[in-house]
């Protein structure tokens, strides 16, 4: 199931990649957080890395936020939240699949 | 027993705050008046039972079945008898709040158990985090509109249904039918439920995959009963639908219409552009969009929940940390934590859209393709509900998780006193009332909320309802939405500001502002009123059967300058309709009541009638003298027509509905002499013929007069009506069977428990 998702993934990546020809269509045609994703995923289930290290990650950009709030970088609060986001969709994702597919006490 | 007296001290708590912090008022007004708080009985009987006509307040009335809200206004009737001595207002809500925490609790409490003191601590914080949630503040309790009951009927609702389904209870089902029966008007709040929904999907899949037979057949049996209890008002709502006329669209038909998913583009572009997803994710309220539209509530936000923002990241901080522990978690709860993730992630989305550069073009997308979809134009507003309903149960998952993995009990009561604090600093502003103590819209000292209805207003309403019309009134000086402004009793800058009660106080139409004509008519009255064109803005409002003009005398400056009179700039609308104006279309003064009202007839060169005779449609005649009329009902109208003589139009000045029918008064038989055609863009006009009926029909049809002319007596009827009464049975016997059941059920189980009880002994 991980080498068939994984194929999947790199296929639709590769796909978008060959349809638009430039990089920078991609992003407009998928938009930068779904081939962020797919990317992602597909080291995801090579690398086997686990759901710990996205929350890890997410602590970090939750910490970083109110500091930056405050001294005002909106910008930089807007990247981070959106980071935050996807890692916590990566995290839904993950434990989706670790539920469905692996019937153990997860 | 220890954890019952405390969610009892809570739910009496809860219940008792708007009476104890949020004075001593009522908050009336907007755009459903909420004066079924104050006049419950007037509202239901004058009001709800309407199909047609006289089923607007400050508008015209096209075919819309208003029952809807009849059972809900009983319901009020009955607290404010039950419960005379307090305001009915704050005790619905009180008893909203607090029942939507407890059945919150209770709703969690099909998955944590009580197995120790911190798994009633974590469904005790989730469910204070849902009562408590900005989301509702900003949305639900802020317009305080039926919706507003939400809060406490779907948790409820929820419960009886999983309950039902897992338990194998079908009383729960018939119970939570009738319940939701009771509050139809949150049938018709679909925007706010629809949204409720979509976030309980993952819930409502993972209780369907665990019994699928049983929920399909329960999920069936609910749809058909409230179906069938609900009849009385949803044959209307889609017979309408069916039957559409000339420019009198549906609310199904406009919200699916091109037009519309047009326009709401670029209101969803509006409305989202600045949305920062930094706000939802730390449990707080979108601020560019208070910022940006300039909400009242702005200043509470910046000055309070802004500075508790680097505190708030304790909420997500404990969903991130549940996930830490999903390895050692028991599979039901990692599955709940993983669905409830799923739910709010997905509602966030939908609450904010301004996410990367993919978040607006999906939600235009599903905007254009998804039937329906139209309704979520204000995503803050209508996915407000869901996203507290989310947030909270994922925090109550976390805590379980949290608690049961973490077992050293100085942590876990520290994480209880953050937890409690964080929520109730973060509800400060909604438990004192803040929200309710901001001035009117561009004001400072004019509020809305009131005790009651100054003396001069009720002398208004006692006088107006012995005047014999069925013709409309009309308020000045026109404003911007179709409100009327009415000064407390007592307080002297407090106003009731919102639609016209007086077609339930006094069953009386009326028009208040420009909202209360049709957009594209408005808008050529606007342009008249602006150009000083004063006796075209008197041939409209002859044209819109106003017989009767109320001056309100006492607009303060302050509301002048407010947004109700600023079209272009702030009070030009009032500064507009000036002396001249008034000495165009005034009459003769009828009565002064005090110093704040003034009851004029309409200027006598734009005198009319609501049913006339006429030979050219399109202009009202001087001479009513052959047409005699009486309204016996909103659907039923009895006409004496004399000395017809030749062919002549019948004009009815009420909208357009091809459910209007005439008939011979004597024999029930249909008038059928000419079609039905359309007069002034908006009424209703049918050609008759006296020489047709005179070689059609027998003599005792009509009375032939010696000079050959006809006297008619015709009914004017709306159709629809035939099956209101249909309606009401097939809803009461359903309702009764229904009851009995529950009645038989509740006496066997109680039966069952006593010869149990028994055979112990």
């Amino acid at each position: 199931m991980r080498k068939f998702l994984i194929l999947i993934f790199w296929v639709i990546s590769v796909m978008a990649l060959l349809n638009s020809g430039k990089i920078s269509d991609i992003k407009n045609q998928l938009g930068p957080a779904t081939f962020f994703i797919l990317i992602y995923l597909s080291i995801v289930l090579i690398f086997k890395i686990t759901t710990k290290i996205h929350i890890f990650f997410s602590l970090i950009f939750l910490f970083l936020i109110p500091p930056l709030i405050l001294a005002g970088y909106d910008k930089s609060v807007e990247t981070l939240s959106t980071l935050l986001y996807y890692f916590l969709i990566l995290i839904a994702l993950q434990q989706g699949v670790e539920l469905f597919f692996k019937r153990k006490n997860v | 027993m220890k954890r019952i007296i405390w969610l009892g001290f809570i739910f009496i708590l809860f219940t008792l705050i708007p009476f104890l912090l949020w004075g001593n008022l009522y908050f009336v007004g907007g755009d459903d008046s909420k004066l079924y708080y104050l006049f419950p009985f007037e509202y239901f009987k004058n009001f709800t039972l309407s199909l047609v006509s006289d089923n607007q307040l400050g508008t015209v009335g096209n075919y819309f079945s208003e029952a809807y809200i009849s059972l809900f206004s009983l319901l009020i009737l009955g607290v404010k008898n039950l419960f005379f001595f307090l305001n009915t207002q704050f005790l619905m809500f009180g008893l909203n709040l607090s029942l939507g925490f407890l059945f919150f609790y209770l709703l969690l409490g099909i998955w944590i158990k009580n197995d120790n003191w911190y798994d009633f601590w974590a469904k005790i914080l989730a469910s204070l985090a849902y009562a408590f949630s900005i989301f509702s503040f900003y949305t639900l309790w802020s317009s305080q509109l039926f919706s507003l009951y939400l809060v406490s009927i779907f948790p409820i609702s929820l419960y009886l249904f999983i309950r039902a389904i897992q338990d194998n209870r079908p009383s729960f089902i018939v119970f939570n039918a009738l319940l939701l029966t009771i509050f139809s008007v949150l049938l018709f709040s679909i925007p706010w439920v629809a949204a409720l929904i979509i976030a309980v999907i993952p819930l409502l899949t993972y209780i369907f995959w665990q019994n699928r037979k049983r929920f399909m057949i329960f999920s069936l049996v609910f749809i058909v009963l409230i179906a069938l209890l609900n009849f009385y008002w949803f044959f209307h709502f889609f017979y309408a639908s069916y039957n559409l006329d000339r420019g009198n669209s549906d609310i199904l038909t406009k919200a699916a219409s091109y037009d519309t998913r047009k326009a709401n583009e670029y209101l969803i572009k509006a409305v989202s552009k600045n949305n920062q997803i930094v706000y939802p994710l730390l449990n707080l309220f979108h601020k560019n969009i208070q910022r940006d539209f300039g909400w009242p509530s702005y200043n509470i936000f910046l000055n309070w929940h802004l500075k508790l923002l680097p505190f708030n990241i304790l909420f997500l901080l404990i969903v991130l940390l549940a996930g830490l522990f999903l390895k050692k978690t028991k599979r039901k709860y990692s599955q709940l934590y993983w669905l409830s993730l799923l739910s709010w992630l997905v509602v966030i989305f939908f609450f904010t859209v301004n996410i990367g550069g993919w978040g607006l073009n999906l939600f235009l997308w599903l905007n254009e393709h998804v039937p329906g979809f139209v309704m979520f134009r204000n995503m803050y507003d209508k996915f407000g509900p869901a996203m507290t309903f989310s947030f909270a149960f994922l925090l109550g998952v976390s805590l379980k998780i949290i608690f049961d993995q973490i077992q050293k009990r100085s942590i876990n009561t520290i994480i209880i006193i953050l937890l409690t604090s964080l929520i109730m600093l973060n509800a400060k502003p909604f438990i004192f009332g803040e929200y309710y103590k901001i001035p009117l819209w561009n004001t400072k000292n004019t509020f809305t909320p009131i005790s009651d209805f100054n003396q001069d207003f009720y002398d208004l309403i006692t006088y107006i309802k012995k005047i014999d019309t069925s013709s409309r009134f009309l308020w000045l000086p026109l404003n911007n939405a179709n409100y009327i402004l009415i000064q407390d009793k007592n307080l002297q800058n407090h106003y009731y500001v919102g639609v016209s009660p007086l077609q339930f106080l006094a069953k009386k139409m009326d028009f208040n502002g420009l909202l209360s004509f049709p957009p594209n008519i408005s808008q050529r009255l606007l342009k008249n009123i602006f150009k000083q064109n004063f006796k075209e803005v008197g041939l409209f409002f002859q044209r819109m059967n106003v017989k009767y003009i109320i001056v309100s005398n006492n607009v303060t400056d302050e509301i002048k300058k407010s947004y109700l009179y600023a079209y272009y700039s702030r009070g030009d609308l009032y500064n507009a309709q000036d002396k001249n104006f008034k000495k165009t279309v005034l009459g003769r003064r009828i009565k002064d009541f005090g110093r704040r009202y003034s009851l004029y007839e309409i200027n006598n060169d734009f005198k009319n009638e609501k049913i006339y005779l006429t030979d050219n449609l399109n202009v009202i005649p001087h001479d009513f003298s052959k047409v005699r009329y009486e309204k016996l009902a909103s659907y039923k109208y009895e006409i004496k027509i004399k000395n017809l003589r030749d062919e002549e139009y019948l004009v009815f000045l009420d909208p357009y509905q091809k459910q209007w029918n005439l008939y011979f008064s004597m024999k029930n038989k249909p008038l059928l002499t000419g079609s039905h055609k359309v007069v002034f863009d908006y009424a209703n006009g049918w050609l008759i013929d006296p020489e047709k009926i005179k070689k059609d029909l027998p003599e005792e049809y009509y009375h032939l007069n010696p000079d050959r002319s006809i006297d008619l007596v015709l009914t004017l009827y709306f159709k629809p009506y035939d099956y209101f009464y249909t309606g009401i049975l097939v809803s009461s016997i359903t309702g009764i069977c229904l009851i009995l059941y529950l009645i038989y059920e509740l006496v066997t189980k109680l039966y069952n428990k006593k010869t149990l009880k028994v055979k112990t002994i």
